[in-house]
């Protein structure tokens, strides 16, 4: 079966599956709010330095919960030991991992959307419609760089020991320039109201290799 | 007969809502004393909306402990249905307090104590919920949604005493008050013990329609 018909399978699956799921989704965004209760009482920022606080925050929050989100995207294949039945279907192993990158692109970009809105909420920041329209930009290519390596690592590290510790042992440090990328092209955004610069060249073109990286190497992890 | 009756449960709800509305618009004095005038009207649907989800908490609280000691689970099926009914409350209360705090303080949200303790009490009781929806019937899921169900009811007075202990911009106890009588004029204070009986009926309703449904079903 082709590519492009295998990964609309997969990603449609993923999606019909949601609404059995929908408890662990929420479970998503309650761990959202906790992280932002949890930094504002540590740091308790003040009105001039909100600027600087609130990329940093809305970032480490979405990225925080959403790679729980993404540490998962396999897991009901290999608890429910439909892997091996994955594997031996006429389905296209790229298309599968390239399936499953986007639904972990659409959980990262769900998860880091409310998380920016209940921050904004929680500190009754305004935006205007231009830097909304900005940001979601910034969240559509930070979902598809950190959705599509830690699919990428998902299907790598199944089947290994330790698995939960050593994901996020691979994921977290080559997520450190999405996240940066991230965090500068907020506070840009923000503070300025632009969103072009050296910071979004950088996630454009990270983004851009996580991508190339799932086509090239999507068939190879599967591979037992 | 009987479900006939639970059919009409909701809309007769609904229409003593809208009665009590007007009501309030007829009968309630404007606020005099912080002046805030017909501002204050808000406070009939957020302070009830706050006791409810603070009494079902502690009785959702005390259902989950009575399954927890006599493992039965028809028990655990009241718990669940009065949690489920005490965090929408929860939330109500969040939302009401939120147009109020635009209203009257100009910002939708403060960090301030009883904001931030209502806010937790509002995820210990969706965590409950999560939970329950992801363990199902389970053993487990019962007993870890039993045992987050208990501290939840342990945070309740905390939330209320929040204005006492801390400095905050949300004002102090105005009936339930350590130093005196209640502080609200006589008007008032009718027209929301009648507001709090309302969300108190739509409350149990609701519990009692969802312990019906699960029978049933």
């Amino acid at each position: 079966m082709n590519l492009l018909k295998t990964t609309n399978i997969i990603f449609s699956e993923s999606l019909l599956s949601l609404r059995r799921k929908i408890g662990r989704f929420f479970g998503l965004l309650l761990l959202s709010i906790i992280f932002i209760v949890v930094f504002e009482l540590a740091y308790e920022p003040s009105a001039d330095d909100i600027n600087n606080f609130l990329p940093g925050l809305i970032w480490v929050t979405s990225i925080l919960s959403s790679s729980i989100g993404i540490l998962k995207i396999w897991d009901d294949e290999e608890s429910e030991g439909l892997m091996d039945l994955l594997k031996s279907s006429p389905l296209d192993r790229g298309g599968i991992v390239l399936g499953k990158s986007l639904w972990g692109a659409f959980v990262c970009f769900t998860i880091t959307v409310s998380t920016l809105l209940m921050t904004f909420f929680f500190f009754d920041y305004t935006l205007d419609l231009k830097q909304f329209f900005f940001l979601l930009i910034v969240i559509l290519f930070s979902s598809i760089g950190f959705g599509f390596l830690g699919a990428l690592f998902g299907a790598l590290s199944l089947g290994l020991n330790f698995r939960n510790i050593l994901l996020p042992l691979f994921l977290y440090p080559l997520a450190v320039p999405i996240l940066m990328a991230s965090i500068n092209i907020t506070k840009d955004i923000l503070v300025n109201g632009f969103l072009i610069g050296t910071w979004f060249y950088i996630l454009f073109v990270y983004s851009f290799v996580q991508f190339l990286l799932v086509f090239g190497l999507g068939e190879q992890s599967l591979e037992s | 007969m009987k479900n006939q009756s639970k059919k009409w449960i909701l809309p007769a709800w609904f229409i003593t809502l809208i009665l009590v509305d007007f009501g309030i618009l007829y009968w309630s004095p404007p606020d005099a004393a912080q002046n805030m005038g017909t501002r204050v009207y808000m406070m009939y649907m957020h302070v009830p909306f706050a006791w409810t989800s603070f009494l079902m908490t502690v009785l959702g609280a005390l259902a989950a402990g009575i399954y927890l000691w006599k493992k039965e689970n028809d028990w655990e099926r009241t718990s669940r249905a009065i949690i489920e009914v005490a965090a929408v409350s929860a939330f109500l209360t969040l939302m009401t307090g939120s147009v109020w705090g635009k209203i009257t303080w100009g910002t939708w949200w403060v960090w301030d104590a009883r904001l931030t303790t209502m806010l937790i009490l509002f995820l210990l009781l969706c965590a409950y919920l999560i939970v329950r929806d992801m363990h199902g019937s389970s053993y487990e899921g019962k007993k870890t949604g039993s045992i987050i169900a208990v501290i939840a009811a342990l945070n309740v007075p905390i939330v209320h005493l929040s204005v006492n202990y801390w400095r905050t911009l949300h004002q102090g106890s105005t009936i339930f008050r350590q130093e005196g009588p209640p502080k609200i004029d006589s008007d008032m204070f009718v027209i929301l013990l009648t507001c709090f009986g309302v969300v108190l009926w739509w409350a149990f309703s609701c519990v009692k329609l969802r312990l019906s449904g699960s029978k049933n079903g």
